[in-house]
């Protein structure tokens, strides 16, 4: 079963080991790069008493499976020194998509970002995007594999227009409908 | 194969078999997670914990457990220190799957009294093969995702 999450929703929960059942950190913030659709990692805080920033962080390759409850890693040694991590971890607030406006490209505005919508379990591949729609209310887009993304603005095909998605159920079967549509 | 449940064990007396005292009560065990295996029963907790290691077991029985009557011995090793400071009391602790979902609690778990291997894993309403245990620790049990 795919099950999909929404990123904010990974924030605060904790990371466990698989081995050794201990929770050596929290989701502080998740890091997206938008033209590839998927999740570079996440940063960390610590758990419990010290809580604060950890300088270590999560790539997403160091993720044992994204759950519910917790995000599994085999164990401590996954997390990565801020020297190791991936440039486009480091590049920040400049990569978030939310609140950007959603623009066909036919020049169509259909909303703003409000959330990505991850799928769980998997490699942290982000298939859609919550919307706040222009009209008022929320919606749910499917996601091409690419796309065209500034820091204000994201561009998504015309027929994006037919897959807006009242609930976060009926996204998981537009997504694959979405994408063979496009021919991807 | 003679299985007994760790929540039925717990508590039971230990008596040795060289003058019939008992010598004190099961209050913890020792867990080998890789091995799937009780080591070992800790009598009382923390430093003056004493450990008697499955070979000094002579027979776990539902009323007693007998060992032999110089076999309870201090903690040992780190396992057995971190089994009498409670890092095994498996009963009631958070269980989650490896793919990150919470399964409930675990409830009990199962072992053969000849060999101390771990036959059945209870976590709310499943029960699981005790090689789905992976790993025991301050914030959960975990288990494999596959076998729920």
């Amino acid at each position: 079963m795919t099950l999909l999450m929404k990123a904010t929703e990974l924030v605060g929960l904790p990371v466990v080991t698989v081995d050794g059942g201990e929770d050596v950190a929290e989701v502080r913030d998740v890091v997206y790069e938008p033209e590839a659709g998927r999740l570079v990692g996440l940063t960390l805080n610590k758990r419990g008493f010290f809580a604060g920033r950890m300088a270590e962080m999560l790539t997403i390759d160091g993720v044992h499976a994204i759950g519910r409850n917790a995000v599994m890693i085999k164990d401590p040694s996954v997390l990565m020194a801020p020297g190791d991590a991936p440039e486009v971890a480091a590049q920040g607030p400049e990569r978030n998509v939310l609140g950007n406006e959603v623009l066909t490209d036919g020049g169509t505005r259909i909303g703003t970002v409000r959330d990505l919508v991850v799928v769980v379990g998997g490699d942290g591949r982000v298939v859609g995007y919550q919307m706040d729609k222009d009209g008022g209310g929320v919606a749910y887009i499917p996601l091409p594999s690419q796309m065209a993304v500034s820091g204000s603005t994201l561009v998504v095909p015309d027929a994006t227009s037919d897959f807006v998605i009242d609930d976060l159920v009926g996204l998981g079967a537009a997504v694959d409908e979405f994408r063979a549509r496009l021919g991807l | 194969m003679n299985v007994e449940s760790l929540k039925a064990a717990l508590g039971r007396k230990v008596v040795s078999t060289a003058d019939a005292e008992a010598i004190g009560t099961v209050d913890h065990v020792v867990l080998d997670v890789p091995g799937r295996r009780v080591l070992g029963v800790v009598l009382g907790g923390g430093k003056k914990a004493r450990v008697v290691p499955w070979s000094g077991i002579t027979g776990f029985g539902h009323d007693a457990v007998m060992v032999r009557g110089d076999a309870a011995r201090p903690a040992g090793d780190e396992d057995e220190h971190r089994s009498a400071g409670g890092a095994f009391d498996v009963l009631g602790r958070r269980t989650l799957s490896d793919d990150g979902n919470e399964l409930g609690h675990f409830t009990d778990l199962t072992f053969d009294t000849a060999s101390g291997a771990l036959v059945e894993l209870l976590v709310g309403e499943h029960t699981l093969p005790a090689d789905a245990l992976l790993g025991v620790g301050s914030y959960a049990v975990v288990v494999a995702a596959a076998a729920g």
